[in-house]
């Protein structure tokens, strides 16, 4: 298939699934609001088999929930079984820690992405991704996740965020994204307010050893090419994107399962995981330095491969008011 | 021989008087041969003193060789770095913050496998006032 002909087919899906919703006034209006709205337990994107032809990818919660969707595609599909896809906090029992890792969770100045970051107070930690000047007041910031520096939408601005934890201050909590339950989310993105005097490195990533050179789309013709990240969690790792636009993501957060729309999916291969629990808000960037996505959840496909979620960049800083550093 | 021997030669030779009395023209003493003694040992390589900062951020790349080493470099910009270990496809780097007259700055360079200078990456260094 074109990518065309899987949107268009993505866009059939959707309009069956409207279809469903009973014609009252209220429906209509959520439907003319909301993003296309995908089958239950299922997620549809773009993927690109290794011939080169694009396919539906198709991301479900069961076999048997995919299945109709591959004979709909007849058979050009690229499907990942995904039971449990979630934010990453960090793992709970003990992990093999390198100096890199360890220096990434260690306290850090000037600061720099990845190196991991929390709110004070929490019992959670995360990963700081890049920088950004805010478009409102100008000020310097730090980007990461909502569920790293704003525990999901439940703090208030101002809320101390720490470096490497919340008792040694770097910032405050200046804007969020609130998540809505009924809608599709787009991002899971935070805005810290960096304090005054704290130094950091505006666009060096030691993902790449080099700089961020700005942000961009993904795009058709990304689907395959390695990307890297750095976080608190796995340091640096390289992954190939494995689907784009992908909508109807379901994601388990603390007491709500939240879906999202147009993400991008990662993977390190089968030996590798691109990302691991306390990686959440780390910078994906290609080669070349350009950022492309804001990493924010994973989980184990039926292979026991790692698909690793982020954000598009773009529509991260679009929807906390920032343009990156670079 | 010199010229003036030579000069009093060619006289004597033709029979000729000369107008002024002989006077020997000394030969240059030459210096006592040199008896050859074993050479001293090859003195160390004498490492430069540790360089004053430069004053700008060119000046302090420039310092900074491809193939050097740390040390070397640590040596040329007078400034001690800190090694950043390789992580995953991630070369391993050597890193110095410095503060200059025209801004704060962090430069990297990044090592290959033996510890030697690839490249260098500069970026300025930020903070809110």
């Amino acid at each position: 298939m074109t990518p065309d002909a899987v949107r268009s087919l993505k866009r059939e899906i959707s309009d069956d699934v409207a279809a469903t919703f009973p014609d009252t006034p209220e429906a209509r209006a959520f439907l003319a609001t909301t993003e296309p709205p995908m089958p239950a337990g299922v997620a549809l994107g773009l993927a690109r088999r290794e011939d080169g032809q694009h396919v539906l990818a198709i991301r479900a919660t069961s076999l048997e929930l995919a299945q109709p969707l591959v004979a709909r595609a007849r058979g050009e599909a690229d499907v990942r079984i995904v039971h449990a896809v979630a934010p990453r906090p960090p793992p709970s029992s003990a992990q093999a820690v390198d100096a890199m890792v360890a220096r990434m969770q260690s306290r850090q100045r000037p600061l720099e992405p990845g190196l991991q970051i929390q709110m004070r107070g929490k019992n959670f930690v995360g990963t700081l991704g890049f920088f950004a000047r805010d478009n409102v007041t100008g000020a310097l910031c730090a980007v990461t996740n909502s569920h790293v520096a704003a525990d999901e939408g439940k703090a208030t601005p101002g809320h101390v965020i720490g470096q490497p934890f919340g008792n040694d201050p770097v910032g405050t909590l200046m804007r969020f994204v609130p998540f809505s339950r009924s809608a599709p989310n787009l991002v899971d993105v935070a805005l810290v307010r960096l304090d005054p005097g704290i130094p950091f490195s505006g666009s060096f990533t030691a993902a790449i050893n080099g700089r961020i050179r700005g942000v961009r789309e993904l795009r058709e013709d990304d689907l395959g090419r390695e990307f890297f990240k750095i976080g608190r969690t796995t340091a640096v790792r390289a992954g190939r994107l494995t689907a784009l636009e992908v909508d109807g993501l379901p994601v388990l957060y603390t007491g709500a399962t939240l879906t999202f729309d147009n993400q991008g999916e990662w993977s390190g291969g089968p030996t590798t995981d691109l990302s691991a629990g306390g990686d959440s808000g780390s910078a994906i960037v290609d080669a070349d330095g350009w950022l492309v996505g804001l990493l924010f959840a994973g989980g184990p496909d039926q292979h026991g491969q790692d698909r690793t979620f982020g954000n598009r960049a773009t529509n991260a800083l679009h929807a906390v008011g920032a343009s990156i550093l670079s | 021989m010199t010229s003036a021997r030579l000069a009093l030669a060619a006289l004597l030779a033709l029979g000729g008087c000369v107008s002024q009395p002989y006077v020997p023209v000394p030969w240059p003493v030459r210096p006592p041969p040199v008896v050859p003694v074993d050479p001293p040992p090859t003195p160390p390589p004498v490492t430069p003193p540790d360089q004053p900062a430069p004053a700008s951020l060119d000046a302090f790349l420039a310092r900074i060789v491809v193939g050097a080493t740390v040390a070397e470099a640590a040596a040329a910009t007078g400034v001690q770095p800190v090694v950043v270990p390789a992580s995953g496809p991630s070369a391993s780097t050597a890193r110095w913050a410095l503060t200059l007259p025209e801004g704060a700055y962090l430069v990297v360079a990044v090592l290959d496998a033996s510890g030697r200078v690839v490249r260098t990456v500069s970026d300025r260094l930020w903070s809110n006032p």
